[in-house]
């Protein structure tokens, strides 16, 4: 996962995940991640999972982290692209990934970001 | 030569007679739209009796023709025993087979027979059994596109494991499909609420929200509403509505749209 | 029957991959394939995490009522596991932990098995059947 992965619209970064993610590559792609954040204040960051074949506890967890850390350099996080398999396998496993939103599409993605950057920093209380 | 034709024209006779026994019992009470197949397999059967049977089991070629038989049974509407009967209705004519194994041998393969009609014609009605659930389950758990963005899906009747992992299977393919973003999930028509359905509706409600989209649960009605409480169920952050057009207006405000009435104007 | 040795994360991802060819292969319908992928990887990654090194091994299985599945074993010599009840029921908020990967493998597959024995080992059996 490089840096020519990583998109930007406005003042939101979108990064598609694909391939192994693993205890290697994940610190690279968190480094490059917050970097970005931090050179073009971006206030809202789309993860874009489509290309992952499962999501399982490690995954999560990645995900949870990566966004944590966002939410700490001022960003939100939403995710796209989890399929109806992968949903439902995390649902019976009861797997939560905390601190993301999710959203069905890169649209509905943009357009909650939008509400929630617009309304300012503690609009997310209402969420 | 001779000799086998002899054993061809002894067969024919068998088969005859076989026929004429079966139509006063069997055939003169119920209707029997395959006679004419059972009476091609009856052929076959004796045939297939005569040749060397393998000393254990019943080799390939009977339990073939014993399947069809159940199938004919099943599809003429006979009952088990009735399907069964038309296998052991060969016993009296066992002794007459040109067999080269002993009687006792025959008659424990036409046991043996008799059972294996009876397990094929069970297997064949739990495959109809299926399929007719297939149908019904397609008929009662539709999920509706009420608008643009969002979809409805009345539960009717009783939900089990199976079931449950169908329609939400089916639910999430749609929300994904159509790109909704409100789900109504009305349980008006449910007969019982119990802990099984409760967590059903929590599972679905973390689905759904997995997706990005939002349930609304309507159809609560106050008896479904006392039963939950003293069960125990919290539906925690789950939205609610007492009935479906008050989910509806919901998921439109939720879509940032609203039903006017035109006459007010 | 198919054997993979896991000593590296490379490893985790050759077992899902040889998961997923022996699932499509009996046929399992589209999510049943997600929930043993998933499940796999879990049990993959917990030899990987604490024992650094055990095996996966893949078997069918078959019913006399003519039903198949699939079972998966994974072995270790590692530490083994100190609480079992624990392990099982760790809840999913409580940080990284063996619950999170056994107890969520025993909901996605039909069986599961666990047998640890601290300082020597674990074995984990789990199968799937097809319905």
């Amino acid at each position: 996962m490089d840096k020519t992965s990583l998109l930007k619209i406005g003042d939101v970064l979108i990064l598609s995940i694909e391939g192994e993610i693993n205890d290697f590559s994940v610190v690279a792609m968190q480094d490059m991640l917050l970097r970005e954040v931090a050179n073009t204040s971006a206030r809202g960051v789309i993860l874009n999972i489509s290309r992952l074949e499962i999501v399982d506890s490690y995954m999560a967890r990645v995900l949870s982290d990566t966004a944590k850390m966002i939410r700490l350099m001022g960003g939100i996080t939403i995710l796209v692209g989890i399929n109806p398999m992968i949903a439902l396998t995390m649902v019976d496993m009861g797997l939560d990934i905390q601190e993301v939103k999710t959203a069905l599409n890169l649209d509905a993605a943009l357009e909650i970001l939008r509400d929630l950057i617009l309304l300012g920093p503690y609009s997310e209380a209402s969420l | 030569m001779n000799k086998e034709n002899n054993l061809k024209g002894t067969l024919n006779d068998l088969h005859e007679e076989w026929l004429s026994q079966m139509e006063s019992t069997i055939w003169g009470h119920g209707e029997i739209r395959n006679i004419v197949q059972v009476e091609i397999l009856g052929m076959k059967m004796l045939k297939a009796m005569e040749r060397d049977i393998p000393a254990e089991g019943l080799g390939e070629e009977l339990p073939e023709l014993i399947k069809e038989i159940a199938k004919a049974g099943l599809q003429g509407g006979l009952t088990p025993r009735e399907t069964a009967m038309i296998i052991f209705s060969f016993r009296p004519f066992l002794n007459r087979l040109n067999y080269k194994g002993s009687a006792e041998r025959l008659n424990q393969i036409l046991d043996e027979m008799g059972i294996l009609v009876l397990e094929f014609f069970f297997e064949s009605s739990d495959n109809i059994i299926h399929t007719q659930r297939q149908d019904l389950l397609e008929l009662s758990t539709p999920i509706i596109k009420l608008w643009e963005g969002i979809l409805a899906l009345p539960l009717i009747g009783t939900l089990d494991s199976k079931r449950t992992q169908e329609v939400m299977e089916k639910l999430l393919n749609a929300i994904v499909n159509q790109g909704s973003k409100v789900i109504i999930l009305d349980i008006t028509g449910v007969s019982t609420v119990d802990t099984l359905v409760a967590n059903y509706i929590l599972k679905t409600a973390a689905a759904v929200n997995l997706l990005g989209a939002k349930l609304i649960i309507t159809g609560i009605s106050p008896e479904i509403a006392q039963t939950m409480v003293h069960l125990g169920v919290d539906l925690g952050g789950i939205v609610t509505r007492a009935v479906m057009a008050d989910g509806v207006e919901l998921a439109l405000s939720l879509l940032k749209m609203k039903i006017i009435n035109l006459n007010k104007e | 029957m198919s054997r993979v040795e896991i000593s590296s994360e490379q490893d985790i991802v050759l077992a899902r991959q040889v998961a997923r060819q022996a699932a499509i292969g009996l046929g399992f319908s589209l999510v049943d394939q997600t929930r043993i992928i998933t499940a796999v990887s879990e049990l993959a990654r917990n030899v990987y995490t604490y024992a650094a090194r055990g095996w996966m091994t893949v078997q069918e299985l078959k019913k006399n009522t003519g039903a198949v599945g699939l079972e998966f074993v994974f072995e270790d010599q590692g530490p083994g596991i100190d609480d079992l009840q624990l392990a099982l029921t760790a809840g999913y908020s409580s940080g990284n932990g063996l619950g999170l990967g056994l107890s969520g493998a025993k909901r996605l597959m039909n069986e599961f098995e666990l047998h640890s024995i601290l300082g020597q080992g674990t074995v984990v059996r789990v199968v799937k059947w097809t319905k």
